[in-house]
């Protein structure tokens, strides 16, 4: 079957006609509008179009979750997205406000898992690594050692977001910056500063191992 | 790193094309700026390692995942509702079946709610004051029977003569709609702005009030009065005639003629007052019942003749402090086994009321005691046209017994029978020993197939009881 927005695609210098429906041009507020009328397909869609992204905000949020609990976040933040899609309205942007969403979910589950883990440490008698770090299962605390995951941890939160926005999503500084609702100059500086401290890591970490 | 402000740039993917070109040519030749590249890009590598290994791209499946989750999640939504909702639909059956039970037990009592969706509990303050609340469901009828009745709901006190005939159009807590058919409404309801309005609809005359005491009258025909005792009501036909009553005004309404407002007397603001609060024309009666009794002790005279109007007809020993004070003595008489004198003292009694079913129910306990059951089932007969549809199907049983057991009728038996199980099952409280008494009077009458067919309805409708093992028992034989 010919997809005639295909077509126009290949025809106009590879430049989406402005009818185009197709995945690719859909805006995410004509999903939402869908998924509003009660599309399910359309749902579908965002989904596919917006689950990695919404795994990387986790991740960013909570680096020590292991990837079936990212797996499960990212499922219960489009969940819970379907259930206030009646109440939606564009005012801002939307991945804006799904990164915010899926950060804050992240926030949560790393808070429930930190008082249960205080909670059993209480009662077990054993004391459980805290401050930053959270263990998220059994498997995150054998990974404790995990060179990466303890650099990640130790990067400031924003630090954090804006690298793996930056080298993982491919997003760009503005980007970033209406994201994260920081002045694009801040952006570059938390980049840096974030490149700095891994290479500075890295290296401590090597000549560490180098001097044992 | 190096503090080249190139490498700055193309590590933030800022570099135009042509910079780019440039930058490329530049690396060539500086060793730092090239180190510096190659160090980045290998310590983002293991950063890229491990977010990949962690993140979640959805496939086909896990969207398939996800949309059923969502049908699954709004569905357990409805169903919490449902889950929530079951014990509260199982409470409120509890309550309707016992509900059913206590408007049986008087005839005075409120009507039989319909299977419909409750909207209103009401209380009723007259002729007996109980503190059980019942639903009112649209299209009942709520009627005065016989002394009248005053019901209240929402801070609303519905007074109702003897002929008040009231249908229930719509019932909420915001709004409710009557529809007068016959006799007077009084109506006194609680000032709450903008909240509660009542309406009565009698002849096609519409009365809309907020926060009043008002009264229709539609029993002189083909007219209807309205008249207002506090507050004001806002009448209306349905030829768009309109009036407004202040307090102290009435209007006899006729769709002939434009009807005058008029003042009203005394004895009409007294007969509202009356219909609103008969207790304290009950509590004045009483007074006057305790003197009579307490003259005719001090001039030890013998018991006077009965005062009560011989014609009324009372389903429970309510009313007078006399009557109940009767049937207490009786039941006294009956607790301690004297069958005759008790038999007496309701022949006696029920020569004042003789439809009156309590009186009816102890007679026949009576005879059947004494082992007079032909006279016992005369009066359980008697007993299946009076009173509530509980009460009749509590004769019908009786007598089936009697039929049954004592008489040997098992035709008459059979037909009594069939006339209980006919009846809605909310007014039969010994179902499974009723079937199981029909099948045993079928089998005698030779209907085989009837006799099985109902002993297997026993076994199906009633697992459990004792009635399905008696009857796996017959079918077994």
């Amino acid at each position: 079957m010919v997809c005639f927005a295909e077509l126009d695609f290949f025809l106009n210098e590879n430049q989406h006609p402005e009818s185009c429906t197709c995945m690719e041009c859909e805006t995410d507020a004509q999903l939402m509008a869908l998924v509003k009328s009660g599309d399910m397909a359309a749902f579908g869609r965002l989904y596919v179009k917006h689950g990695k992204f919404v795994s990387h905000a986790i991740i960013s949020t909570a680096p020590e979750l292991d990837r079936a609990t990212v797996e499960d976040l990212c499922h219960d933040t489009f969940i819970s997205l379907k259930s206030k899609a009646s109440r939606y309205t564009e005012q801002g942007k939307f991945k804006a406000w799904l990164f915010r969403y899926a950060s804050l979910m992240a926030k949560e589950r790393r808070r429930k898992r930190f008082v249960r883990y205080r909670l059993l440490g209480m009662f077990t008698g054993q004391g459980v690594a805290v401050s930053t770090t959270v263990p998220a299962s059994q498997e995150v605390v054998t990974m404790l050692n995990n060179d990466v995951s303890k650099l990640l941890e130790k990067l400031p939160q924003k630090q954090r977001q804006i690298l793996i926005l930056f080298e993982k999503d491919g997003m760009k500084g503005e980007e970033i910056a209406e994201l994260l609702e920081l002045n694009v100059n801040t952006v570059w500086t938390h980049l840096r500063r974030a490149r700095a401290a891994v290479n500075e890591w890295i290296r401590r970490n090597e000549a560490e191992r180098g001097g044992r | 790193m190096s503090d080249c402000i190139m490498l700055q740039y193309a590590l933030e993917r800022c570099l135009p094309e042509d910079k780019q070109l440039q930058f490329e040519t530049h690396l060539n030749t500086c060793e730092a700026c090239r180190a510096a590249v190659a160090e980045w890009e290998q310590n983002r590598g293991l950063i890229d390692r491990y977010v990949d290994e962690r993140t979640f791209a959805p496939d086909d499946a896990a969207v398939n995942r996800l949309l059923a989750d969502v049908d699954a999640s709004q569905s357990k939504s409805n169903n919490s509702i449902f889950i929530w909702a079951v014990p509260v639909v199982a409470v409120a059956a509890v309550l309707v079946i016992s509900l059913l039970f206590v408007f049986s037990s008087t005839q005075n009592a409120p009507p039989i709610p319909t299977a419909k969706t409750p909207t209103i509990a009401y209380e009723l303050v007259f002729p007996e004051k109980k503190k059980n609340r019942y639903s009112v469901f649209p299209g009942d009828a709520l009627l005065g029977e016989n002394t009248g009745k005053v019901l209240r709901f929402n801070n609303t006190t519905l007074g109702m003569n003897e002929t008040t005939n009231l249908q229930v159009s719509s019932i909420s807590s915001s709004h409710s709609r009557f529809s007068l058919s016959s006799g007077i409404v009084a109506a006194k309801l609680e000032h709450v702005p903008n909240r509660e309005q009542l309406q009565i609809v009698a002849r096609g005359v519409t009365v809309v009030v907020k926060g009043t005491t008002f009264w229709v009258d539609a029993s002189k025909s083909p007219s209807v009065e309205v008249g207002v005792v506090e507050g004001t009501v806002w009448a209306h036909t349905e030829n768009d005639k309109k009036w407004v009553l202040h307090a102290g005004h009435k209007v006899i309404i006729d769709s002939n003629a434009d009807a005058p407002v008029q003042p009203i007397s005394t004895k009409e603001r007294q007969r509202i007052q009356i219909l609103l609060h008969p207790e304290q024309r009950l509590i004045e009666e009483n007074d006057k019942e305790d003197d009579a009794i307490a003259k005719e002790i001090r001039s030890d005279e013998s018991p006077s003749t009965n005062q009560e109007e011989p014609s009324k007809i009372v389903d429970s020993p309510g009313g007078s402090r006399r009557n109940r004070v009767a049937l207490a003595a009786i039941e006294e008489l009956l607790l301690n086994r004297k069958y005759s004198q008790a038999e007496i003292a309701l022949k006696n009694r029920l020569r004042s009321f003789p439809q009156e079913v309590k009186s009816l129910e102890l007679l026949a306990t009576c005879y059947r005691k004494q082992q007079k059951y032909k006279l016992a089932a005369q009066v359980y007969e008697q007993l299946t046209a009076l009173g509530s549809a509980t009460a009749r199907n509590r004769a019908r049983f009786r007598l089936s017994g009697i039929y049954q057991d004592y008489l040997g009728q098992d035709t008459k038996a059979v037909e009594v029978l069939r006339a209980y199980l006919a009846s809605p099952p909310a007014t039969r409280s010994n179902t499974p020993e009723a079937r199981l008494r029909h099948a045993v009077s079928l089998h005698r009458l030779g209907r085989t197939a009837e006799y099985r067919t109902t002993l297997q309805i026993v076994i199906s409708a009633h697992p459990g009881t004792r009635e399905a093992q008696k009857a796996r028992q017959l079918l077994n034989q």
